[in-house]
């Protein structure tokens, strides 16, 4: 090999190791002037075992530590965080499992419940709206301001957006921006001194539904799953293939009543589910025979097993992807509406 | 067949390295370069706590809920209240007419324009007979709660009964600083029996 | 009396001495394979009618759908890819290097010990005892069953492989022995780091998909191409052409399959998808250097020989199907398309393709090349017909389809594309079993004629009828 093309080798596993894998820049370095030696002065000789075995460890540890050990690095040590509900009581999440959860979690295990239900919620995007308020005085500043804003977005001509704006009332001015151009388009009202006010909206089929704004919503979570809400659980069972609803946010959704027939027997709470019944979780008694959580299918009837009544209790204790963290936000509306109660959507 | 398997005797390639040509290279270092800018973009740069599709932490934290100081109060107020007043005055706030708890819901007591009484009702409980919506409760005296809370707690929990607009209408009062309720403590810091209506209008004269 | 053995087999055929060496544990290896792959197709059957009919075999736990199928990917993985893996690697390895098998007992010894392991672990995880991981669903107790299996296996095919005579090594010998040493690092780093060191929260399930990408695409891949750079030259009568394309794939491909494999929605941090896709562009590049070195090596060559055009046909469809999941997946790495994708079953259908369309035909064809040679006896060609064509229904027929309705569906309800899998599933069951059945009357009519396999139980008797 040539010395040329075996430099530019060298520059391709030099970069690779610094951009790719993050290791320290002077490391890098050499690992880009090992290659290019190995490639150019040494040419790697493939008949040399010696050779396969270096060339293949040393990839090994490469792979391992860029992807494993740095995300253990930044993933192992994370701590509760403080976070509200949707009543703004504060409380440290994610929960622990308690009780009876934590068996469950083991019965969810063993009966391979992550072959057809994912537990994690994602989203697809984030758009941000931006209302101005600009006074009788600022009202040609502000207008100008939205003009240059559409213009260096390169967004077709905001004509109507700057000549509607009245005066001393908040009116929208941006939508569907992404992050970036929201941020831009507040400094330019900032600048021309009209009030802001900004709305975050995430957009994605597993999150809450909303008419307008995120119509095809299933209503799985407030926002997309972090590493953080795992913490507790041994192991995160994610799962790879959505044949059934994802079950991060299951019980805030649903009753333990709902999920004891859904274990015992899904067409008879969904029909056309596709979801396999599981009697084995049931033990059969008489059909007259009275009793807490005697559930009745068709002409039998059917008590809980322990292992169905803890695999029950953890699924109500699934609330995931509810609540605000730092790294993981949820909508935020309009502070300048007027909202209708506490509690309005968030 | 034994003819055939004596190709795999030789392995050697004929004519020197046959192998990728050199803008095959290039092309690699071309899609690096790509592979640079779409980390760049897309990698939120190794950050932990930057998740897709976010760009990076600065943009993550602009996106987060600026909570105004009125609804922190609001908030922290009603977590104060269900866990320190809704025993006696109900989540609700209607009270108890049986037991002698009276309502907050509509009381002139808490929507008074200035809230000195209540703050001191709930520094220094209150006893004896009390008017509150045409109804006399005298069944039970009200504990102090001045030694558990602090002025800030103080501020948030009356803050929340006084705007809470699921009470009604009325319930739509601006808040209660902190600040208030230490001025307004300092001034009754001598007394430390339970208040009594009469004492209260005696204290706070004002118009309701 | 003892020099007449030395001097008989001498004047032998070289290649029969190696075939020789070979028979005990390559035939064991494959035939296990083969049970496991019979063994797969029951359970993807049985877990496919679970979902038809939700009913059936409600009553035990053992038959639940989320018990057996992550029994059936066990057994598709590690039983049968793994053990048909190895068993053509040690044809190939020391036929390569033109010397006899080395410790081959240790290779049967292992090959026991890996199928223990194995059948321990499907047995626990049908009992209840899955991880939940979806690559690594046995338990940790089993890692040392495999580990001390696959390490007899390493010093078997190691001790092969140095013993080699010819100076410069083939991509195949390259390929192959890569991969016997990378799958116990993998497997054993992953276990360690799990269950050993226990990592915390979804740290484990970035072990699991980083195990689950060198498995696909680092592991069953260098399986894959080393079996067709060796077979295809042989089979076609021509020599590797591009050996330098191969040696590029190789390092390409190991560099970079060994990095990704995160989803774009994953609760990780977003530098993990966005490796991923990264990873994948550039290990296309070893794709398709891999693919020109396959094209030219064949470009133009006909097999005349009717007996190994099976095996060759079938190669070069397998090596089509590489190419066409390979394209498939770079362009499902970037976040656009993969949210589109992720959660359907298009997913679990492309892992199926891969596995049973590209690495199961290689090694299969590579069986029907290496059984007569070694077993003194052919498949029926008949049987080998019908199971061929239906494991190619099976595989190639149904699975886009099902794909596709995976795609187009989302991961909301599923429709008729369930059904499809069935059938597929079915023409897998039944091609798998003929090819069984195909493996065992052969092997037993070897026994019968007292011919090969007697000779390695009755080497003494051998000797005194020479005598």
């Amino acid at each position: 090999m040539t010395i040329g093309l075996s430099f530019l080798l060298g520059l391709l596993a030099g970069s690779v190791s610094y951009f790719m894998v993050g290791l320290w820049w002077p490391v890098a370095v050499l690992v880009g002037l090992f290659a290019w030696l190995a490639f150019g002065l040494l040419d790697v000789k493939m008949d040399s075992t010696f050779t396969l075995l270096c060339g293949m460890f040393l990839i090994f540890c490469v792979s391992l530590s860029a992807m494993v050990f740095q995300a253990n690095d930044q993933l192992s040590g994370l701590q509760y965080a403080d976070t509200r509900d949707v009543d703004g009581v504060e409380f440290r999440y994610p929960v622990p499992l308690l009780g009876n959860a934590r068996y469950g979690e083991a019965v969810y295990k063993a009966n391979g419940c992550a072959a057809c239900h994912t537990q994690q919620v994602t989203h697809d995007r984030v758009t941000l709206d931006v209302k101005a308020l600009a006074g009788e005085k600022n009202l040609a500043a502000a207008q100008d301001a939205i003009n240059r804003f559409h213009k260096a977005t390169g967004r077709e001509s905001s004509g109507g957006a700057a000549l509607g704006l009245p005066a001393g009332e908040w009116e929208t001015v941006v939508t569907g921006a992404n992050a970036r151009d929201a941020l831009k388009a507040q400094n330019f009202l900032k600048q021309a001194g009209a009030s802001v006010d900004v709305q975050v909206r995430f957009r994605g089929e597993d999150l809450i539904q909303h008419d307008i704004l995120n119509p095809e919503g299933r209503g799985w979570g407030r926002r997309r799953s972090v590493a953080s809400d795992y913490l507790f659980a041994e192991p995160p069972m994610l799962g790879s293939v959505r044949i059934g609803p994802d079950l991060a946010n299951i019980g805030a959704r649903t009753t333990r009543e709902v999920l004891m027939s859904l274990l015992l027997n899904p067409a008879s709470v969904r029909a056309g589910a596709r979801m396999p019944q599981h009697r084995f979780l049931f033990e059969r008694v008489a059909v007259g025979e009275q009793g807490r959580h005697i559930i009745h299918d068709g002409e039998q009837a059917y008590r809980p097993t322990e292992d169905a009544e803890a695999l029950v209790d953890y699924l109500m204790s699934l609330k995931s992807a509810n609540y605000p963290l730092p790294e993981a936000p949820v909508n935020k509306p309009f502070t300048s509406s007027i909202p209708e109660s506490a509690s309005a959507d968030k | 067949m034994a003819a055939k398997e004596t190709n795999i005797d030789s392995d050697k390639t004929g004519n020197g390295v046959d192998g990728p040509r050199p803008w095959v290279y290039v092309l690699m270092v071309v899609t690096l370069y790509w592979a640079i800018n779409y980390l760049d973009a897309h990698s939120g740069g190794f950050n932990a706590k930057v998740y897709a599709p976010h760009r990076d932490a600065v943009e993550v934290a602009s996106l987060k809920v600026e909570k105004t100081p009125e609804e922190q109060a609001f908030e922290s107020g009603a977590r104060l209240y269900r866990g320190v007043c809704a025993a006696c005055h109900q989540p609700n706030g209607m009270g108890n007419d049986n037991a002698g708890f009276p309502p907050l819901v509509n009381s002139e007591w808490v929507l008074s324009s200035s809230p000195d009484r209540i703050i001191a009702i709930v520094s220094n409980g209150l006893q004896g007979p009390v008017d509150v919506a045409g109804k006399t409760y005298n069944k039970i005296a009200m504990p102090a709660q001045g030694v558990a809370l602090s002025n800030q707690d103080i501020a948030a929990v009356l803050s929340y009964i006084r705007s809470n607009s699921d009470w009604g209408d009325a319930h739509n009062l601006p808040m209660v600083t902190p600040e208030k309720v230490k001025a307004v403590r300092d001034t009754i810091a001598d007394r430390s029996a339970a208040w009594t209506a009469d004492d209260l209008k005696q204290q706070f004269p004002e118009s309701q | 009396m003892s020099n007449e053995p030395i001097e008989a087999e001498a004047k032998q055929d070289p290649r029969e001495a190696v075939d020789r060496s070979c028979r005990g544990p390559v035939l064991f290896l494959a035939f296990s394979a083969v049970a496991w792959l019979l063994v797969y197709s029951l359970f993807a059957l049985l877990a496919g009618v679970k979902v038809h009919a939700s009913g059936m075999m409600a009553d035990s736990a053992w038959l639940a759908y989320g018990r057996i199928q992550p029994a059936s990917q066990l057994a598709l993985q590690f039983g049968f890819l793994v053990q048909l893996g190895l068993a053509v690697s040690a044809w190939v390895l020391s036929h390569r290097g033109k010397t006899v098998l080395v410790d081959g007992g240790y290779l049967l010894f292992g090959g026991l010990l890996w199928n223990a392991g194995v059948t321990l672990g499907i047995c626990s995880v049908l009992n209840g005892g899955a991880s939940g991981l979806n690559g690594l669903q046995m338990p940790g107790w089993v890692l040392p069953l495999l580990f001390f299996g696959f390490v007899l296996v390493g010093l078997s095919l190691v001790q092969t492989n140095n013993r080699r005579t010819d100076e410069e090594t083939s991509p195949a010998q390259w390929f192959l022995f890569a991969a016997t040493l990378w799958l116990p690092w993998v497997l054993s780093g992953s276990y360690l780091l799990i269950h050993f060191f226990h990592v915390k929260g979804v740290v484990t399930n970035v072990v699991d998909w980083w195990f689950i990408q060198n498995f696909a695409k680092v592991y069953l891949t260098f399986v894959g191409l080393g079996t067709l750079f060796h077979f295809l030259s042989v089979l076609s009568g021509r020599q590797l052409v591009g050996r330098g394309y191969a040696q590029f794939a190789f390092w390409v491909l190991l560099l970079f399959g060994s990095v990704g494999g995160v989803t774009v929605g994953a609760p990780v941090p977003a530098w993990l998808p966005a490796l991923s896709t990264v990873a994948a562009v550039f290990y296309f590049f070893g794709v398709v250097a891999a693919c020109i070195c396959i094209k030219r090596t064949i470009s133009g060559a006909s097999v005349a020989d009717n007996e190994d055009s099976a095996s060759y046909d079938l190669m070069r469809l397998a090596a089509l199907i590489f190419i066409v999941v390979n394209v498939l997946n770079v362009f499902f790495a970037f976040p656009g398309p993969g949210a589109v994708a992720q959660f359907t079953i298009y997913g679990s259908v492309m892992d199926l393709f891969f596995n049973l369309g590209f690495v199961g035909l290689t090694l299969v064809a590579a069986l029907y090349h290496i059984f007569p040679r070694l077993a003194g006896v052919d498949f029926s060609p008949r049987m080998t017909k019908v199971q061929t064509m239906a494991i190619i229904l099976g595989v190639f027929g149904v699975l886009p389809p099902v794909a596709l309705g995976g795609l187009m569906s989302g991961d909301a309800v599923l429709g008729s594309s369930f059904y499809f899998a069935s059938l597929g599933g079915l023409l897998l069951l039944v091609g798998s079993a003929i090819l069984f059945l195909n493996f065992l009357g052969a092997i037993l009519f070897s026994i019968k004629n007292c011919d090969c396999i007697a000779g390695i139980c009755c080497r003494g008797n051998k000797k005194e009828i020479n005598a």
